[in-house]
């Protein structure tokens, strides 16, 4: 039997050759596959960490201390700590930077105090706190004097020192209660906060100040001390934060993995450690939310490979299938006289297993160095390399060559194992019952895959998700099934035709069409193969358009970067170096009436420029633009004030109170910037006894004095007073050099649940020699003044009340909110009506949040309009065509950090973490047009030797080379014309119905604008070319060999 | 090897020879023969003494080494491939030992094919395809596909195709061949019935004493050569 084996294997190399090239190709796909699977991840996963930006792979804690000391339910070991947490720190920095191992660790503190009180000087109690920034040079920008290098010794924010009237070289105290002597502190120098350097850890956010600090009191801060002193200070500790940066550039993938796995078991090893000695230990992760979001991508990436395997593998083992009925009907002659000479079908099973055994063994070693190779040409080309040996070896990938080559071998043995040979021309009943079960099955398969995908949310984590997985080949295989079902009724059509007409070629052809049922297996494998590769294109443009989509929904513009701690003037720079349109941004979570949830629950606020919405808003609506969904929201009443000149502004204050009653104001002016921007400028305190009390403060150029805050305070003490009184007070504001921009004055809405200390009757501006003079005037209750501050706004515009906002289509669903109704939302304490103008599918850069979109100017007023000075620029958008070189510009300025739109975006779709998808789709569509062609190789080779001894026949008749020839390819271009086109259709098909299914997100959640379908008929043309191209470079010459073959020895041979 | 004025085919110093050297096969050397019109010629010989070969060249289905082949009065052996593939569809048909049916189509249409290449209209075609079916006595198996044909029918339905396109000269190797003896007495009548009814010429190779018998004459080949006309009863 091993003779004869050998014979037949010599005597039909070249069908045998066919083959075990597509065995090899089969077995080397799926293993490039497994290989994308199990070996890329690491090494996407090394280089999506070590690539990450600093911030998101440190690791963190916050340790917490009671807000006092004479709290009795206090455990002493936590009042221990807050009066000396050296050793939980020490502790704390072991646990967080042995979390990287070996790797080099940066530990960074930030160390704060409870609340003191600052000496009252008969006014409203005022609270300020201490703090040590570690190495205070990397937190904030000296502008006067020095940082603190002893006890004693502090630096004050800029906006601090102004407000509180201190000075480098001037001095105040400290004091655990209010009217105690205190620690005494030396100014020694004022600073501004840099941005993006940890001032979130900061009670003030580095604002420097808050006038209404926990809903009540004005507070300070943070007074600066020298590094390590605060100790020593005697104050309690608050808060204690420590953060270490590894430095991973030169991280293996396996000291990340061993960072990951630490990372993940961190919070917990923190907790039991320090929670027993403070208040609250909160633990901050970014690397391992980093890792975390890594793994999930491997997850969604290992999905959409593994899915590409499968296609693969049903591609292979169909031209497999294809090639062994091939040669079992080539070898049906041989068969038969076996059989007639006794042999039994379990002979004939055992010489095809012998000879499949056979290709399998040399199939093994070229399929695993295809699979290596391709996958280092593979890891390469999408950025991945260089890619050596899988850490774990070659184990795996040859036991799943060798797996998927044993199946194929076995499926070369299927055509051997039915009892009996079919009859050439008419399928038996019993196989049409059959094959139409197993296609009904599978469609019902498909089906189900296809609700399962459809009603799919959240993928399972980092692991692949089998809906992901099997889904997409399920529908393809039933769609190739099915595609197959009209073909016949197509043929019996043409065959009618055929009958009816006079020539011979085209009607020969339609018969062999119709009446040669040996193409089917063909046809399945060339629809199956041109719809993996059409669907291939499509879901690869499809997907990556939807990541772009996604990233530009996640950033809702072309560039963001977060606001300076002072945001007036940050707009300019930003213009200067994108020469984009800028836009200042609040973007917060709110308060939205009774709903005050965080984290993903939070209710967003984004507030932006929405006049020109289309130039700034990016990310997908489903319908219309940015412009559209946002029109209304913007205010048509124009904002006057007084228009500053130069970089400084020269405020005169001055002023008079009746009733003879000692009264100081604290002026604050509210400043625009020529983007937008509006911030608080606290310009000082003064009293009012008439003088002309000169005030300076920097502005940026440009700026516009929107509004004006004085607060009364009343001088002297209550005990003066015997009776009430309601004291006429003005207040004039003049300010040099300026001019007075047109617009109408007013004052705030009153805040009428609160009781009034003073009440502003009037408010005027005007034009003055100096410059431009605002007056204040109305009146103060005493002794009311004496509890209460007597806040007054005078607004260089009309007070708005109702804010007009879109909503997101979660809030709406959650809250049950439609246009026209009303909500009510916090700002800070600050609460400001919004009325709902429309619902959008997500509000940009909050894609998955229940969300608020609003104009910032009509906000900002609405703010100011309520009494609230507190700055909302949390960020700046700018929208348009952006340099490339913008984002480094910015942060090499210390504008940042910086996000863009376009390099998220190139994240999504090019990023490592994606790269094994897309370097997997371009491998099934040059393995599905291999595929192909091979099958069509296989099937024409066969067919056409075939069909010799016929087109000898019909030249005996007479027919000419021409009309043979054009019989012959017109039968050929049917069988696989009509199956690519249908294959096509079918690619399209899938790519229309299941192609956004599969576009899911990094994070496995569906995307967030739903993804479009995108077909690139380039690519596609491009695809189906090739493929066509591919076919006819085979079909042409097999059937001019065909022809020149049919002569009289093919005649002989006939007769022989 | 008598000479006939008018001949439908005129075979003269004929060689047809396959391969070359120590393994050259000489098929046939010199043969004369002429064929009158309407005449039915046994050709006889065992096998490989050319019989096949000889009809080959007369069909325009080869060419002759050295010679002259003339059917009609048309020199076959300088024929281009059109004016060969124009012979056999205007003036010579074949009947083949294998029947030579395409296995797709049905008694009908493999008799219609030499129609189809006339491109004859459709109404006539099928008229004359029921005609010859009926003639060769195929009626009721006109939509019957070779395989569900007795080897006889087969043959039958090769006959039916041959006589078609009304061609001058029937060429037919070995058409009892692969047939039992009663089958192929009645397909040796069929063939000797058409070519009296038709008027055509018809050079039958077999060596079927029977066939022979029904022949106007009968010629030997032996080894290529054409050794002596046989009489014929």
């Amino acid at each position: 039997m091993g003779e004869l084996v050998r014979r037949r294997g010599r005597a039909q190399l070249g069908v045998l050759a066919a083959v075990l090239a597509v065995m090899v190709a089969g077995s080397a796909l799926v293993g490039v596959c497994v290989l994308l699977t199990t070996a890329s991840p690491q090494r996407a996963l090394q280089l999506a960490i070590v690539h990450s930006p600093d911030a998101d792979v440190q690791v963190g804690v916050a340790i917490g201390f009671p807000d006092g000391t004479d709290d009795t339910d206090v455990d002493a070991r936590v009042t221990a700590t807050a009066a000396d947490p050296s050793a939980v720190v020490a502790q704390a920095s072991s646990l967080l930077t042995g979390t990287f191992g070996d790797l080099p660790t940066t530990l960074t503190t930030w160390s704060s105090t409870i609340m003191q009180y600052l000496p009252s000087g008969g006014g409203s109690l005022r609270l300020a706190y201490l703090a040590d920034l570690g190495v205070p040079d990397e937190r904030g920008n000296l502008v006067d004097g020095r940082w603190p290098t002893a006890r004693g010794e502090v630096a004050v924010p800029e906006s601090a020192a102004k407000a509180l009237g201190l000075d480098v070289g001037s001095s105040t105290t400290l004091a655990a209660e209010p009217g105690d002597r205190g620690t005494g502190l030396a100014v020694v120098g004022t600073f501004v906060p840099r941005p993006g350097a940890g001032w979130d850890e900061d009670p003030l956010t580095g604002a420097g100040t808050s006038q209404n600090y926990r809903g009540f009191i004005p507070a300070y801060g943070p007074f600066v001390v020298a590094p390590g002193g605060l100790a020593t200070s005697g104050v309690p500790f608050r808060r204690v934060s420590l953060q270490v940066q590894p430095d991973l550039a030169g991280a293996s993938a396996a000291e990340v993995a061993r960072a990951g796995v630490a990372a993940d078991a961190l919070e917990g090893a923190l907790t039991s450690a320090l929670g027993d000695r403070a208040q609250n230990v909160v633990v901050d992760l970014p690397f391992a939310r980093t890792l975390d979001g890594a793994r999930e991508q491997r997850g969604v990436t290992s999905s959409g490979v593994l899915a590409v395997a499968l296609l693969g593998a049903a591609l292979a083992a169909t031209a497999v299938l294809l090639a062994a009925r091939m040669i079992a009907a080539r070898r049906a002659p041989e068969a038969a006289l076996l059989v007639a000479r006794g042999a039994s079908r379990g002979r004939l099973v055992a010489q095809a297993s012998a000879e499949a055994a056979v290709l399998v063994m040399l199939c093994l070693v070229p399929a695993t160095v295809l699979a290596l190779g391709l996958f280092g040409l593979l890891s390469g080309a999408v950025g991945l390399g260089p890619v050596g040996i899988p850490e774990g070896g070659l184990a795996p990938l040859v036991l799943v060559v060798t797996a998927v080559a044993l199946t194929l071998g076995a499926l070369l043995v299927v055509p051997w194992l039915r009892s009996g040979p079919s009859r050439a021309g008419r399928e038996d009943r019993v196989g049409v019952v059959a094959r139409s079960g197993a296609d009904l099955l599978l469609l019902g398969f498909a089906v189900l895959a296809y609700l399962q995908l459809r009603d799919h949310g959240v993928a399972t984590g980092s692991r692949a998700d089998p809906a992901l997985v099997v889904g997409p080949v399920l529908c393809l295989l039933a769609g190739a099934a099915l595609a197959l079902r009209p073909l016949p009724l197509l043929a019996r059509r043409a065959d009618a035709r055929a009958a009816a007409a006079r020539s011979l070629a085209l009607p020969l052809a339609a018969w062999g069409v119709a009446r040669r049922p040996q193409g089917t297996a063909a046809a399945f494998l060339v629809v199956l193969a041109t719809a993996c590769a059409t669907f291939g294109v499509g879901f690869a443009a499809t997907w990556a358009q939807s990541a772009r989509e996604q990233a530009a929904a996640t950033v809702g513009t072309d560039l963001a970067v977060p606001a300076h701690v002072d945001p007036l003037g940050g707009g300019a720079a930003l213009h200067a170096a994108t020469g984009g349109r800028v836009s200042a941004v609040t973007s917060r979570a709110v308060a939205l009436g009774s709903r005050a949830q965080q984290g993903d629950q939070a209710v967003r606020l984004v507030a932006v420029d929405t006049r020109d919405a289309d130039g700034l808003l990016r990310g997908r609506l489903p319908s219309g633009g940015w412009t559209a969904a946002t029109a209304g929201l913007a205010s048509a009443d124009p904002v006057g004030g007084v228009q500053l000149t130069g970089h400084s502004a020269e405020l005169v204050v001055s002023g008079h109170v009746g009733e003879d009653v000692p009264m100081n104001v604290s002026v604050t002016v509210v400043l625009q910037d020529p983007d937008g921007a509006r911030a608080a400028v606290a310009a000082g305190t003064v009293t009012l006894d008439d003088a002309p009390h000169p005030l300076a403060l920097a502005v940026p150029s440009g700026a516009r004095v929107v509004a004006i805050d004085a607060q009364l305070t009343a001088a002297g003490g209550e005990q003066d007073l015997d009776h009430d009184v309601q004291a006429p007070y003005v207040v004039d504001v003049t300010m040099r050099d300026a001019t007075l921009a047109p617009g109408t004055w007013s004052a705030a809405l009153p805040a009428t649940t609160d009781y009034v200390a003073a009440s502003m009757e009037s408010v005027t501006a005007a034009e003055v020699a100096s410059g431009v003079r605002v007056r204040l005037e109305g009146s103060a209750s005493l002794p009311g003044l004496f509890w209460s501050d007597g806040v007054l706004t005078a607004l260089a515009f009309r007070p708005v009340d109702d804010v007009p906002v879109v909503v997101s289509a979660r809030l709406a669903d959650e809250l049950g909110l439609a246009v026209g109704d009303g909500v009510q939302l916090s700002l800070g304490v600050t609460p400001v009506q919004a009325k709902v103008r429309g619902v959008v599918a997500y509000v940009p850069s909050q894609p998955r949040a229940a969300a608020l979109l609003a104009d910032e100017d009509t906000l900002s007023r609405a703010a100011v309009s309520h009494g609230s000075l507190d700055s909302l620029t949390d960020a700046w958008w700018v929208g348009g065509a952006i340099p490339t070189t913008a984002a480094a510009a910015l942060e090499a300025q210390g504008i940042g950090p910086v996000t863009e739109r376009a390099a998220v975006a190139h994240a999504s779709v090019d990023g490592p973490l994606r790269a094994a998808q897309r370097a997997a789709i371009a491998l099934l569509v040059i393995a599905a047009l291999a595929l192909a062609i091979a099958g069509v190789v296989l099937h024409s080779t066969t067919a056409l030797d075939a069909r010799e001894v016929d087109v000898a026949r019909l030249r005996g008749l007479g027919a000419s080379r021409r009309t043979v020839r054009t019989s012959v390819l017109a039968e050929q271009a049917v069988l696989t014309g009509l199956p690519i086109l249908a294959g096509a259709l079918l690619g399209a098909l899938a790519c229309w119905a299941v192609g956004p299914l599969l576009a899911i997100s990094a994070e496995g959640l569906p995307p967030v604008p739903s993804a479009a379908v995108v077909w690139p008929w380039q690519a596609q043309g491009a695809t189906i070319l090739a493929l066509v191209l591919g076919c006819a470079v085979v079909i042409v010459p097999l059937a001019a060999r065909a022809v020149r073959r049919a002569t009289i020895g093919r005649l002989r041979m006939d007769a022989a | 090897m008598t000479g006939h004025l008018g001949a439908a085919v005129r075979v003269r110093g004929v060689h047809r020879t396959f391969g070359q050297g120590r393994s050259a096969v000489h098929a046939l050397r010199g043969v004369d023969l002429d064929v009158s019109p309407g005449e039915l010629v046994a050709l006889v010989g065992r096998s490989g003494s050319g019989k096949t070969t000889l009809l080959n060249l007369v069909g325009g289905l080869d060419r002759p080494d050295e010679g002259s082949v003339l059917v009609d009065d048309v020199e076959v052996a300088t024929l281009t491939e059109d004016g060969q593939d124009e012979l056999r569809r205007d003036r010579v048909a074949f009947v083949f030992q294998t029947f030579g049916l395409i296995p797709v189509l049905t008694a009908a249409e493999n008799v219609g094919l030499p129609l189809r290449l006339h491109e004859a209209p459709s109404p006539q075609r099928e008229r004359r395809v029921e005609l010859l079916l009926e003639l060769v006595g195929l009626s009721d198996h006109a939509l019957q596909r070779p395989d569900e044909l007795s080897g006889g029918q087969q043959q039958r339905v090769a006959i039916a195709r041959a006589l078609a396109a009304s061609p001058r000269l029937l060429v037919a190797d070995e058409p009892t061949g692969q047939l039992d003896s009663e089958t192929g007495l009645s397909v040796m009548a069929l063939i000797r019935g058409v070519v009296e009814a038709e008027g055509m010429t018809a050079l039958v190779a077999t060596h079927d004493p029977v066939m022979i018998a029904l022949a106007d004459r009968a010629v030997h080949l032996v080894d290529g050569r054409l050794v002596e006309d046989v009489g014929h009863g």
